[in-house]
């Protein structure tokens, strides 16, 4: 199903809108991502989020 | 936004899910519709409405009372309209969008749905995505780092915000947590609360001992010497974490 719902990350509203209405930027799908407990790309995410290189 | 308990904070999620909800979510009504009929019937839906819980659902179907404390409309496009809700646990908002659309005429039906509040729980201050707790539990146990995992756990004391408190002696901790009532010489400080409310057993550095329901009045434990103040319903304090303070009876 494709999502309709929109939120302003900045603002935390919800539209149906691509830009939000305040403050003009762009809104994003509030939905989290799928979820396995397996999780196997975590370090991963962890270094894109930090912007380093995890040694542990 | 889902509360979780973990291990011994299990015992408080009663307190916890009762509280209020918000939700926003996505209705499609059935066929083209004219924004102020149907704002007006959505806002007629304010206050107490009659539910009956849908077929699949987890408790027992009978006609129910709920109250919806607000309903607002956020957008509208063609057939969806964007919803902000805030009611009662307990309310079903399938159902909710479903009986909007009988009335309306045409029918409706939920399409998205997304609770941005639980009780105290807010989407803007304490959402965790469970990916977050996985880098969390990464970081904690490959790295050794446990900031990232002690902003994802909060403290079960935390669910008691809302409700009156008791702070107790030290001496008396272990006490209860044994099983003991608590006793007026036992208080060292409280809030204002009236008998019967639910209220909190707190230590004097904050750690969440036991619930109950008052037996009395704070104005009346003011002036109390003795008596049993709060009948305990759940204690969470473990065993043997504060010294013993008691004498053992030797007959």
């Amino acid at each position: 199903m494709k999502w309709k719902m929109r939120k302003c990350p900045k603002d935390n509203i919800y539209t149906f809108k691509d830009t939000c209405q305040i403050c003009g930027s762009k809104t994003v799908i509030p939905h989290p991502s799928r979820f396995s407990p397996e999780d196997k790309y975590v370090k991963y995410r962890i270094e894109l989020k930090k912007g380093i290189t995890l040694n542990c | 936004m889902l509360p979780i308990g973990i291990e011994n904070a299990t015992k408080i999620m009663n307190y916890i899910s009762k509280g209020g909800k918000e939700y926003v979510c996505v209705m499609q009504v059935h066929c083209e519709y004219n924004k102020e009929e149907l704002a007006k019937i959505i806002s007629s839906f304010k206050g107490e409405i009659y539910q009956r819980p849908p077929v699949r659902s987890s408790v027992k179907r009978r006609l129910r009372i709920r109250r919806i404390y607000d309903i607002e409309i956020l957008d509208m496009d063609k057939k969806l309209v964007l919803l902000r809700v805030n009611c009662d646990s307990g309310t079903y908002m399938r159902k909710l969008c479903h009986d909007i659309g009988i009335i309306y005429g045409c029918g409706a039906h939920m399409r998205e749905l997304r609770r941005t509040r639980s009780g105290i729980f807010t989407e803007s201050t304490n959402l965790v995505k469970l990916h977050e707790l996985s880098e969390a539990i990464y970081l904690y146990k490959n790295c050794k780092d446990e900031t990232e995992l002690r902003r994802v756990l909060i403290p079960m004391e935390f669910a008691t915000c809302e409700i009156p408190k008791i702070v107790i002696e030290d001496s008396a901790v272990n006490a209860l947590a044994y099983g003991a009532q608590l006793a007026v010489p036992g208080v060292v400080a409280y809030q204002n609360f009236k008998k019967n409310d639910t209220v909190a057993v707190l230590t004097l550095k904050g750690e969440l001992v036991a619930t109950g329901n008052a037996l009395m009045d704070s104005e009346e434990l003011e002036n109390a010497k003795k008596g049993i103040v709060v009948n305990l319903s759940r204690v969470f304090m473990q065993r043997d974490i504060y010294p013993k303070a008691w004498k053992k009876h030797e007959s």
